[in-house]
């Protein structure tokens, strides 16, 4: 019980938000394409609501000082005036944080049939 | 090494395709950090020429681009926003005093000048620019400003009749939002002084 409970709470202290979730999991899926407009419409997409680019910004520059993502720079195409791209990806610190968060998510759900039923 | 090459690049492409407003595009690069200057304006840009403007109208289009640039600008200043309302909240729920006002004008007190110099100096400590410090108080000081008329209105009720039937309160109303936002700018931009030199210095120690 006791080792059960500390692994939980190793878990869930090392883990991500569920919007950082998001955000490293778009990352993941979008791979050498994941620029911050990909990034933006794959998150809306898989949250299924509208997400504002200063959400996404801010969570990549969070990310970013907690070095599970690191960034790079690339020449613009001429619709975007010619401006740079910068193309982020998940660090190997990330990509641990991302499965720490799964491994956290199964073993909370562990012994328990989905989806719950509702007892009345 | 590869950003000034990068800018430079953008530079010197021409650009004559409709862009969203001139105003929006500069808060937006006021907000961002230099290394974000080309890369997230160039985002939005690329959605808005590419998918916005074809599917909406003009006006619409710019609507998106504006509500995405005051995302940005929420995300700058929100804790300030938050410590400035509940500010006017303790200041409607205590007895005077605690909280002496410079002025004897509303949003002008103490503690509204700790939160303003805050905002200021987080806005230049995040982005090297003293512009930042000064949108970044002055929203807030903004918003501190407007809480205040909502208190008024919701504790007075009349009062949102009273300009109506005596214009001159308009003026009155303008004047001490003007005291507001000047008192958030000045205390802004000396926050950001402090914020431009830190961020100078930090700069330094990471080229070093």
């Amino acid at each position: 019980m006791i080792k059960a409970m500390s692994t939980l709470y190793t878990l869930t202290m090392n883990t991500v938000g569920q919007f950082e979730q998001a955000v490293l999991v778009a990352l993941v899926r979008l791979g050498a394409d994941a620029y911050g407009r990909a990034i933006l419409k794959d998150v809306q997409s898989r949250l299924d609501r509208e997400v504002s680019a200063g959400a996404v910004y801010a969570t990549l520059e969070r990310l970013e000082a907690k070095g599970l993502v690191s960034s790079r720079l690339a020449p613009g195409t001429a619709i975007r005036g010619g401006r740079a791209r910068r193309y982020f990806a998940p660090t190997a610190a990330g990509v641990q944080a991302l499965n720490d968060a799964k491994r956290a998510s199964d073993f909370l759900w562990r012994g328990l049939a989905w989806p719950l039923k509702v007892r009345i | 090494m590869a950003r000034p090459c990068l800018a430079a690049e953008g530079a010197h492409m021409t650009d004559d395709q409709p862009s969203p407003p001139r105003l929006a595009q500069s808060l937006l690069r006021t907000l961002l950090r230099p290394m974000d200057t080309e890369s997230i304006p160039g985002d939005l840009l690329e959605e808005y020429r590419e998918v916005r403007l074809p599917s909406l109208r003009r006006m619409r289009a710019d609507v998106w681009y504006v509500k995405h640039v005051l995302s940005m600008l929420w995300r700058a200043v929100w804790p300030f926003i938050v410590a400035v309302i509940a500010l006017r909240i303790f200041s409607f729920l205590l007895p005077s005093g605690w909280n002496p006002s410079l002025v004897p004008a509303p949003g002008v007190s103490l503690l509204d000048a700790l939160i303003l110099l805050l905002a200021g100096f987080y806005g230049a400590q995040r982005t090297g620019r003293l512009s930042t410090s000064i949108v970044t108080a002055g929203t807030t000081s903004l918003f501190g400003f407007m809480t205040f008329l909502v208190y008024a209105a919701i504790s007075i009720p009349s009062l949102l009749l009273a300009p109506l039937q005596k214009p001159f309160i308009f003026v009155i109303m303008s004047v001490l939002l003007g005291i507001a936002i000047f008192f958030g700018i000045a205390l802004g931009l000396l926050g950001g002084t402090v914020g431009q030199r830190l961020f100078r210095a930090e700069r330094e120690t990471r080229l070093t």
